[in-house]
């Protein structure tokens, strides 16, 4: 995809977006593992 | 919807300069960090007092999701008051009006988050607190926001609601039910709201006329605002009690309310018997600085009482 003057002035919050689904994934996985710990430990 | 706006655009023949220029910056400002605090501390008292304990990840988690869920019907509120926005002094600085960030971008921004936000709290708490998180974020954006503030003078009394619900949700995000005492604090920050948001309203009150906003002092002057904040400064000073008198809060509580809720009527009398505006400001700084004061009364003496 070309570069434009868009796309460099888009960057940075290309970039927060970027960060902010990451730290959601993040988030949902240490979610799921935190859980799953808990599951096993009440199982015994 | 507004989620099409990027593709909407044809990127070809555009420059930067034809699109708002939002900084990050400008997306925070549109989650109105200032409520933001008063919402995210509240609900942590909610959370501090209640039986029980979280992981201390999903305590995060839950603190994180009211506080964008919080945010997210700021952005929203922004995007529907647009118009009043520009008009009044106070806010025509802020992203949309001051063309910023363009108002599908405001709407996009504060739908995603919100849908996030309580995907969030139902996965890592329980759907009780992601019940009432998303109740009160439809409250405040359809039921205030686009209903009852520009209908009624009565906007912020039902409006305030919306704001009483932070330390119900941080209860529920602990327990995953709601008893009486989240339901005390629900009626303190209620009755909180008006005299607070009243004793803005009342040096503002030019602003409010401008945009057309039917505010109490617009609608039933002056006078009749400031006999109605006496009153609900009185009725907020008799609720703090009830925490003290059903045995959900001690002594130490009840000492920190006195001293509070004397003051906040000291403020209610000054205003009422002043007829220039600068009790109103004083009153609206301190009361603020009450429900900080307040609620960390409730946390602290609940921490005591655990030792």
């Amino acid at each position: 995809m070309p570069i434009t003057d868009l796309h460099k002035k888009k960057r940075f919050k290309n970039l927060a977006v970027l960060a902010a689904i990451v730290i959601f994934m993040g988030i949902v996985f240490a979610i799921t593992v935190i859980r799953l710990t808990q599951g096993m430990a009440a199982a015994g | 919807m507004a989620l099409g706006y990027a593709a909407s655009y044809d990127f070809s023949g555009l420059s930067g300069s034809d699109l708002p220029s939002g900084k990050v910056m400008d997306f925070i400002e549109l989650l109105k960090p200032g409520v933001m605090t008063l919402v995210v501390f509240t609900a942590v008292a909610g959370m501090a007092i209640a039986p029980g304990s979280i992981h201390p990840f999903m305590a995060f988690v839950a603190i994180l999701s009211i506080t964008l869920c919080s945010g997210a019907a700021g952005a929203i509120n922004m995007w529907y008051d647009r118009d009043i926005d520009a008009v009044m002094t106070r806010t025509k600085n802020r992203p949309i009006p001051a063309g910023r960030v363009s108002p599908s971008e405001a709407l996009s921004f504060g739908v995603i988050l919100t849908v996030l936000s309580i995907i969030l709290m139902a996965l890592a708490l329980n759907w009780v607190a992601a019940g009432i998180l998303a109740f009160a974020s439809f409250f405040y954006i359809f039921v205030y926001t686009m209903f009852l503030k520009r209908s009624t003078p009565q906007n912020i009394v039902i409006g305030g609601a919306a704001g009483a619900f932070p330390p119900m949700i941080g209860w529920a995000a602990v327990t995953g039910d709601v008893t009486l005492y989240p339901l005390i604090l629900f009626a303190v920050i209620f009755l909180w709201t008006p005299p607070h948001f009243w004793a803005l309203a009342l040096y503002k009150n030019p602003d409010y006329k401008k945009a057309g906003v039917p505010m109490m002092p617009a609608v039933k002057g002056i006078a009749s605002t400031k006999r109605q904040m006496f009153i609900y400064t009185i009725l907020l000073a008799l609720v703090c009690l009830v925490p003290y008198v059903t045995g959900d809060a001690g002594k130490l509580y009840l000492g920190g309310a006195a001293i509070l809720n004397a003051f906040f009527i000291y403020y209610a009398v000054k205003t009422l018997r002043s007829s220039s505006m600068k009790p109103a400001k004083s009153m609206f700084a301190y009361s603020i600085f009450y429900l900080f004061a307040l609620f960390s009364c409730v946390m602290i003496d609940n921490a005591i009482a655990g030792l």
